[in-house]
């Protein structure tokens, strides 16, 4: 009889040692998980070629005895070496909460929009600005500065304010993305939305085009290359895996459907890459809400995988030092 | 000390294979369901994964089948009852060695469980290096209530919390054990493992309310069952007492 008690009791020990060590070697992570990195903000105008500059990132920390979190802010570069994207040149600005990080953000919005950029042949300068509610897309000629091309977008039209307008340079054209307040209800009762592209053209032509209604809660635009832009949108909540149904859409208007078939969740920001001459998509670089990997879509339209290790090995070190 | 141990050595020997069996069921049944019902695609956390194998269920099932290993009379094992009532403890104090014995039962079954937890985020990890890494592990542990009840033991507020579970769950076997041997129905001790197993599975962000109650009639369930048993003579001379 006393052997079933020793038994019992000998289990006991031996599991307790097992998982105290399986349990210690679990929390040895915990010093290294205080950061994640959460979201990315950053213009996809900016987007020309290697690096993408000025972006405003944030992590989230997580500080795991009291189970509460809080965002650590900072400006980043993100570039292509060797095939891997990485951040670099990262300056830790300072720790913010998410509301603080939220009015950081909203610095974005279309009240302090003013962006331009160049035509990619260099003979022009497209800029876009907010002036008296209304969006003011101009061009300019490089080398004598005059305006040689200028329209207005009525505000009242923008879907939101966090859909601010994005400006793209092709060759010879400029792209001013905007998303529309064209929502109505469908039969299955889902508000849907459709988006208006205006292409200009280096000679002042002005082309609109309505893509397609979408189901979206979001909407981005992203340059593709020198070839024209991609439209993103999704529909699912957020942490929801979705499927992204991205259009091409080339300078003249026109527009092809891409589709990748994506799954990750709605809400998880990301840049698109492209190479140093703006051509070829190097793929899509993502931050995830929580543990799942770095994710890009290769020219194929494969999604393909990259660690965190990969993708931020400097911002961990940059991070380390100054936390 | 010795007679005791020697009744805490009995219960061993009445209840040790059943316990046996709820145990190896219960790790059998999560390894199971791991690896048919947890998708374990590289876009699935573990987070998500523990969550389709439902392992706060099974655990649920093992915990009301320790209950039942415990708890519910051995039928016609007479060898042990007979063994028991020849020693010279009280009738109390067979309950107390009782409680003693049902919280080192119980005692493995959670560690089991944070085993289990453990060996799957392993068997995770080393599958998805990328989805399955060490942060989105300890992530997953601390998001979640019971899980991180269950691996947190660097936290002494959860290492306590879990202690006390134990000693819930063990006062209301001991209750029902005492009273299904009286042919009675303890409906009573039935109230706090439901409203663990709803702590475990569902309430587990707001517990304190539900948790106290848990713990006030586990307290009221050991005074119950030790009040009625007889503290003053010992088992064999009361044994004695009815063959004569």
């Amino acid at each position: 009889m006393k052997r079933y008690l020793v038994i019992l009791i000998a289990l006991i020990i031996v599991l307790s040692a097992a998982v105290a060590y399986g349990a210690g070697k679990v929390d040895e992570t915990a010093d290294r998980i205080e950061f994640r990195l959460e979201t990315m903000y950053g213009d996809p105008a900016a987007a020309n070629g290697v690096e993408i500059s000025g972006m405003l990132s944030a992590v989230r920390t997580y500080d795991t005895a009291a189970r509460k979190e809080s965002y650590f802010c900072w400006t980043s570069t993100l570039g292509i070496e060797d095939g891997k994207l990485l951040l670099k040149n990262v300056t830790v600005e300072k720790s913010v909460d998410y509301y603080e990080l939220f009015d950081r953000v909203a610095i974005k919005t279309p009240l302090s929009y003013d962006t331009s950029v160049d035509d990619l042949d260099g003979s022009c300068i497209y800029r876009c600005y907010y002036q008296d509610g209304t969006y003011n897309l101009e061009i300019r000629d490089k080398k004598t500065d005059a305006v040689t091309f200028t329209t207005k977008v009525d505000s009242d039209n923008l879907y939101s304010d966090k859909a601010y307008p994005k400006l793209f340079a092709g060759h010879g054209s400029a792209v001013l993305a905007l998303v529309r307040k064209d929502s109505y209800i469908n039969s299955n009762k889902s508000v849907l939305n459709s988006s208006t592209i205006i292409c200009v053209t280096s000679d002042g032509k002005m082309i609109s085009t309505k893509l397609r209604t979408y189901e979206f809660n979001e909407t981005a635009f992203y340059p593709f290359g020198g070839t024209g832009f991609i439209v993103a949108s999704s529909s699912e909540e957020r942490f929801v895996l979705v499927k992204r149904d991205p259009v091409l859409v080339h300078m003249d208007g026109t527009g092809d459907d891409i589709v990748y078939n994506l799954t990750y969740p709605q809400n998880s920001p990301e840049i698109w890459v492209f190479s140093p001459d703006g051509l070829e998509f190097m793929g899509i670089c993502r931050c995830s809400l929580d543990d799942r990997p770095y994710s890009y879509v290769d020219n194929n339209g494969e999604e393909q995988q990259i660690s965190f290790y990969e993708y931020s090995g400097n911002l961990e070190a940059a991070l380390k030092v100054t936390w | 000390m010795k007679k005791w141990l020697s009744v805490l050595e009995l219960h061993a020997a009445m209840r040790f294979k059943r316990v046996l069996l709820v145990l190896g069921t219960m790790i059998v049944l999560q390894m199971l369901s791991f690896w048919i019902l947890g998708d374990q695609s590289n876009t699935q956390t573990f987070f998500q994964v523990l969550g389709k194998i439902k392992y706060g269920w099974i655990f649920a099932l093992g915990f009301l089948a320790m209950y039942w290993a415990l708890s519910w009379p051995l039928g016609r094992n007479e060898t042990y009852s007979y063994t028991l009532q020849r020693l010279s403890v009280t009738e109390r104090g067979s309950v107390w060695m009782k409680f003693i014995f049902n919280a080192l039962c119980f005692v493995p079954l959670v560690i089991v469980q944070a085993g289990l937890i453990l060996l799957m985020a392993k068997i995770f990890e080393a599958g998805k290096p990328f989805a399955g890494n060490a942060h989105g592990i300890l992530i997953d542990l601390e998001k979640d209530g019971m899980l991180h009840a269950l691996v947190s033991f660097s936290n002494p507020a959860q290492v306590i919390y879990r202690i006390v579970y134990i000693l819930i769950a063990t006062a209301c076997a001991t209750h029902m054990e005492v009273l299904f041997a009286r042919k009675q129905t303890p409906i009573l001790s039935f109230i706090p493992p439901v409203i663990l197993l709803l702590i475990n599975n569902i309430w587990y962000d707001e517990f304190h309310v539900a948790f106290a109650a848990a713990i006030i009639i586990s307290v009221i369930c050991m005074i119950t069952a030790l009040v009625r048993c007889r503290g003053k003579k010992p088992l064999r001379d009361i044994l004695e007492q009815q063959e004569v």
